[in-house]
């Protein structure tokens, strides 16, 4: 019961977050497109929560952010909400297996994430239509999650490294 | 999926199974019902967030366009402050040449109904008369240069006295080098500039334009441009040939420049003795030449 109630006090805390997410990946995320490819920045926030609190903070902020996404597209309602949460449950279990303190391997992990999301939302869509949800995939969804990959953990490390050094 | 080894992951295991489950029903089910309260609940739920990023946007742009205006502000106050030194500047200049602020122009439209030739030149008549403000000694012009000035009038008719006419005479200056004479008319060898030494800047293609001089045109009416130049006969001036900028073959539409008030403006400056004006009207009607 305790790890419930934990996890309740910590859902309007990850729903705040998730909403902020939500902001920077409509606004920032479109400022940020290169030839048309955004980074994920709420599928980075909900991997990265999920690594610091485990699967279970992982799947219910997973849930709540895809709920939130399905809101704005409401044509599927609960797709994003499945996929984040299958999202932050899995990556919630990986937080025990690798070194998340590197650039690297935060940057590996968001990569297989963010592809993982991407291949999953296009086969869910697909409706049939495999061969142009491949080409999707390809021509969109890996150039994102390579992005979103390369763009957050140098955020997240370099740039305050970067600060302190300064300081 | 992995294998849930302590409590916490058996919970995460059983709130994530009915989560992705129902939410996958969801999509694959697409209900119109929750698709409306998702779509109310984001819209409820983002409008704190929406609110301050539009109010982000709407700072930004606002302290950009601050920082715009405040160069304007910056620029225009520098070209005020050279427009006020330069006008002072104007204003002493004239002050030491003796200007005196120079009237506004009116020009009254006008064309040309028909053509007049004697021994001494030609004359036009033109649509326009007493009765449109125009007044003897009128200059008239065409939107290439000088055409004459008004010699005779009625009520709404002129008579113009080209620039060629043996009678008429301009103050005129070469507009490069500023030396001055007079443009003389003559009805077989065309405009002429003429009392100017031979040893004055002219060369062949300068502009000729009005000096202003003696107050029968005003200043800066293109005359025409110096054709040829040569000695007069003793050597001591120079042979000034004109060519025309208005030539009088190709005169159509002219203007009439009158003073703002004619009555008690240039009138008087322009005012020439006025020959008879009777046959005016008659000479149109009969096209004979009017004494």
């Amino acid at each position: 019961m305790n790890a419930l109630w934990a996890a309740l006090q910590a859902l309007w805390m990850f729903v705040g977050l998730a909403a902020l997410g939500f902001v920077l990946q409509t606004d920032l995320a479109a400022r940020m497109s290169i030839l048309g490819v955004r980074p994920d920045l709420v599928l980075a926030a909900v991997v990265l929560l999920a690594r610091r609190r485990g699967p279970l903070v992982g799947t219910v902020v997973g849930f709540c952010a895809g709920l939130m996404q399905d809101g704005l597209t409401p044509d599927r309602v609960g797709l994003h909400a499945a996929l984040l949460a299958t999202v932050g449950y899995l990556f919630g279990h990986l937080r025990v297996s690798l070194l998340w303190e590197t650039a690297l391997a935060s940057g590996v992990i968001l990569f297989l994430a963010a592809a993982l999301h991407e291949l999953l939302l296009r086969v869910l869509l697909a409706d049939g239509r495999w061969l142009a949800a491949g080409g999707s995939f390809l021509a969109t969804g890996l150039p994102s999650a390579l992005y979103t990959a390369v763009l957050v953990p140098l955020v997240l490390y370099a740039v305050p490294r970067l600060v302190r050094g300064r300081a | 999926m992995p294998e849930p080894h302590s409590d916490s992951q058996r919970l995460a295991l059983a709130v994530y199974v009915p989560l992705a489950l129902a939410s996958l029903l969801l999509a694959l089910l697409r209900p119109e019902a929750p698709a409306r309260w998702a779509a109310r609940g984001a819209a409820a739920l983002y409008w704190p967030f929406r609110a301050v990023s539009v109010g982000a946007q709407q700072l930004t742009s606002l302290l950009v366009e601050r920082e715009e205006l405040q160069t304007q502000a910056r620029e225009l106050a520098r070209a005020r402050m050279l427009l006020a030194e330069l006008r002072g500047e104007n204003q002493e200049l004239r002050e030491q040449l003796r200007f005196a602020q120079r009237d506004t122009l009116h020009l009254v439209p006008a064309w040309v109904l028909a053509k007049q030739g004697d021994r001494l030149g030609q004359r036009v008549l033109i649509n326009r008369g007493v009765l449109d403000g125009v007044r003897p000694g009128s200059p008239v012009i065409s939107r290439d240069g000088l055409v004459g000035r008004v010699d005779a009038l009625e009520a709404h008719l002129a008579r113009v006295r080209l620039l060629a006419h043996r009678a008429s005479a301009v103050s005129a200056r070469v507009e490069r080098s500023r030396v001055e004479g007079i443009v003389e008319g003559d009805p077989l060898e065309g405009l002429r500039l003429r009392f100017v030494p031979s040893s004055a800047d002219v060369r062949v293609g300068d502009e000729i334009v009005t000096s202003g001089l003696g107050g029968g045109f005003p200043e800066g009416l293109r005359v025409g441009r110096v054709r040829a130049l040569g000695l007069e006969q003793g050597g001591l001036l120079r042979r000034i040939d004109i060519e025309p900028a208005a030539p009088p073959e190709h005169l159509e539409d002219v203007f009439v420049l009158v003073a703002p008030d004619s009555s008690t403006g240039w009138g008087f400056l322009w005012a020439v003795p006025q020959p008879p004006t009777d046959s005016l009207a008659e000479s149109v009607r009969t096209d004979r030449p009017v004494p």
